[in-house]
């Protein structure tokens, strides 16, 4: 009998406990408008005032999949028709806040809004040169955020990047998430930063951050495909502080990769040598940063070490004598790249490769005597350069294609 | 035993403790966490485990009487009682603010306060071998999890943002040391349960046992944290352990863990807050002359409830309270009163010894 009466105890509290997630903070996933991509801009207000008002800007995903594809119940199939046109909503809105903004992008909305899958932030360049903290401490703040996202900025208005339409991926916000996760920086053309990193070198007081480029192309190769508008990740953006001050071209911002290091990459270096041409095939980088002090002098010492394959020649019989020339000559292209990046950082006047990062962590007491000007004895210090590019493979053949003339 | 003071202080501590470490301490966080504290936390083991074996059969409300005499036993005693009403009442805030900060902002405060005394105070009133049995069902799943977060966040880690070592001295690091110790120096509630454990030989090294493995967990979360986040962010975040929960991210595919592991710390503040609320029901009803200390479970329930949900009006409030106030006040508690009732009770044992 009191084994029955426990019993009954039991499935009465697991009955009960059916009931409990659903007193204040119930959210069921139909009341849910999930935001994928999240742009933040400044515009001219509209009222009188000539005050410039945040306007944000929302991806947001569709609740069911368009059923005009015919893919059935399947939601990754629907990306027939306009490759993946409908997939996602986007809104827009405009505010003196940026909370102020959000709430009014989905004013028509019957869903609330929620930032938890936010996989990408975009930033306009007219609200990034005037300043992110505002944003970033937002983002670090609202509880929905997560420091996965990444940060990107674009030259104009981030508006413009969220009407783009996906090519690859069947949203917008994954096929960025792709890029930004394992391709940028694999390939040499940029460098996924996500708000943790951005945030840190932010709070940091020894380093400048940096952050993606993103901007719209229109893709030309197929005229049948109805994508007016894509996005390219390529360059990246340099903050002094939290304004943004510059880009990095292409050139700069591999010299800021091969800085970083970069494991499984396939980067093509061209080596030209009159006639003689030939593809140094980037694998990994590794790179360090010394800092010395000799006397009150702050000297700074990059090593960068890469390995790679030669498997595209012009003119050239593939032996180790030329194996090594190649190497020589892609050490100095690879050390071009850093110097350039370097020069550029120093223009810029913002510290975004780390040296006084490392003079912090390693020479402590010159560190403590910098104070706030530290990006002065930053920008006159002797850096110096080294590359030491080696080839590990030179692919499936020999010496050469013995091919006649 | 040794789990049960294992899950008891860790549950809150790697919840709090890492980010106001970090505040201080900065990239040398995890050196906080690691040396002072444990050696201040052995000198309270050691004190009180001395001051058990004097009186093995008697809590510390019972025996500070016959060391201090009755008035002043009882004073002593009484504030006890008091000090782990306040440990507890934090438990409670702490549970409650982690859950309406992170998870559920729109769910009032004293709901959550409200459950967790429910749950806490009828475990209480099963007693001490529940709550231990409890400890021990809850202690390899919150280890787990603690375990996959470190693991996980391995390919985020870069080590030089542990760099430089020592920045500013020894200083922050000492300054940085005393809220850890006022954690592990939980283990202070010993002095209450000391009686209730079958080999009381045993405990100080089952206890030293734990109070090691509970210093290298939370070292190497603490240092987690710090090699993810580096100093500065961690010291800015609430919940450094949690957004660490949130940032793992293996091929895309094991992601946004924060559910999973709050589940097993919610578990465990559970476990540490019965503990307390057993320990708060004993030591009162033995200051106060109730023999079962069931009776006190009702008043001291609603002490918690009304002290949680309304004593701090938000988070920072909090914080800074467990920052300034409650870190000073534990190490006095801890610390200070085990260290001065030993050689009181020792003196006082070898006269009555010689008058015999």
């Amino acid at each position: 009998m009191n084994q029955r009466l426990r019993a009954l105890a039991l499935l009465l509290l697991i009955i009960c406990s059916s009931f409990i997630p659903g007193c204040w903070s119930r959210k069921e996933i139909e009341d849910l408008a999930i935001v994928t991509l999240l742009g933040v801009d400044k515009v001219a207000g509209q009222n009188n005032q000539g005050q410039d008002v945040w306007q944000v800007s929302a991806k947001v995903l569709q609740p069911q999949p368009a059923t005009q594809s015919g893919g059935g119940n399947n939601g990754a199939t629907s990306t027939g028709g306009g490759a993946g046109v409908g997939q996602a909503l986007l809104f827009k809105g405009t505010g003196a806040t940026l909370q102020e903004a959000t709430r009014d992008l989905m004013i028509r909305s019957p869903r609330f809004i929620f930032l938890g899958y936010v996989s990408g932030l975009i930033v306009g360049e007219k609200a990034a040169r005037e300043g992110v903290a505002q944003i970033v401490d937002l983002q670090a703040r609202f509880r929905q955020f997560r420091l996965r996202t990444y940060i990107l900025v674009t030259p104009g208005e981030a508006f413009d990047v969220l009407q783009a339409h996906p090519e690859v991926d069947d949203t917008l916000a994954k096929e960025i998430q792709g890029l930004e996760e394992n391709k940028v920086d694999r390939i040499g053309i940029s460098c996924g930063i996500d708000s943790n990193q951005f945030i840190q070198t932010l709070l940091s007081p020894d380093r400048d951050p940096v952050a993606g480029e993103i901007y719209v192309v229109k893709p030309q190769e197929d005229p049948t495909v109805a994508v007016d508008k894509a996005v390219v990740i390529k360059g990246l953006a340099v903050f002094h502080g939290d304004k943004l001050v510059g880009w990095l071209n292409k050139k700069e911002t591999f010299g800021y990769i091969v800085n970083c290091g970069v494991n499984s990459a396939m980067i093509p270096i061209t080596v030209i040598d009159g006639d003689k041409v030939a593809t140094y095939l980037i694998g990994k980088v590794e790179s360090k940063i010394e800092a010395k002090v000799t006397g009150g002098e702050i000297n700074y010492r990059v090593k960068v070490k890469t390995w790679g394959e030669v498997d595209e020649v012009k003119d050239i019989q593939v032996t180790p004598e030329a194996l090594a020339k190649i190497e020589q000559m892609a050490s100095a292209t690879v050390r071009s790249c850093v110097l350039a990046t370097i020069d550029k950082s120093r223009q810029l006047n913002a510290d975004i490769l780390g040296f006084t990062q490392q003079l912090h962590r390693t020479e402590l007491t010159t560190w403590q005597t910098l104070g706030p000007t530290w990006r002065d004895s930053w920008r006159e210090a002797d850096i110096e350069v080294e590359v030491d590019a080696r080839v590990i493979q030179s692919g499936k053949t020999g010496r050469e294609l013995m091919i006649k003339k | 035993m040794a789990a049960l003071l294992y899950v008891v202080v860790l549950a809150t501590a790697v919840l709090f403790v890492p980010a106001i470490t970090a505040q201080k301490a900065y990239q040398s966080a995890w050196l906080a966490t690691l040396v002072l504290p444990t050696i201040i936390a052995s000198v309270v083991l050691l004190a009180v485990w001395k001051l058990g074996m004097y009186f093995p059969d008697k809590t510390l409300a019972e025996y500070s009487e016959v060391i201090l005499g009755k008035l002043l036993g009882k004073a002593v005693a009484g504030s006890y009682a008091l000090f782990f009403l306040v440990m507890n009442i934090l438990v409670v805030r702490e549970f409650a603010e982690f859950l309406t900060v992170n998870f559920m902002p729109e769910t009032p405060i004293w709901a959550f306060c409200s459950l967790l005394v429910l749950v806490a105070g009828y475990a209480a009133y099963k007693g001490v071998e529940v709550i231990a049995r409890m400890a021990q069902f809850i202690l390899p799943l919150f280890l787990l999890t603690l375990l996959i977060v470190v693991l996980f966040t391995i390919p985020d880690m870069q080590l030089g943002r542990l760099q430089p070592l020592l920045e500013g001295g020894v200083l922050p690091i000492i300054q940085g040391s005393f809220v850890p110790a006022s954690w592990y120096g939980e283990i202070v509630v010993l002095v209450m349960l000391l009686p209730s454990i079958n080999k009381p030989q045993e405990v100080g090294k089952k206890v030293l046992i734990a109070l090691l493995a509970m210093t290298i967990t939370f070292t190497a979360v603490t240092f987690t944290a710090l090699a993810v986040f580096g100093p500065y962010l961690t010291g800015d975040l609430l919940f450094p352990v949690l957004e660490l929960a949130s940032y793992v991210n293996i091929a895309r595919f094991i992601q946004r863990l924060t559910i999973l592991i709050m589940t097993f710390w919610v578990s465990g503040i559970v476990v540490k807050s019965s503990l307390t609320f057993y320990v708060i029901c004993l030591t009162s009803a033995q200051v106060s002359g109730i023999k079962n200390y069931k009776y006190v479970l009702v008043p001291s329930a609603l002490c918690h409830i009304l002290g949680s949900a309304f004593l701090f009006a938000n988070t920072l409030q909090l914080m800074e309270f467990l920052d300034k106030y409650w870190t000073p006040m534990a190490l006095v508690f801890e610390l200070v009163l085990p260290l001065l009732l030993w050689p009181v009770a020792a003196i006082r044992l070898r006269k009555r010894r010689t008058s015999k």
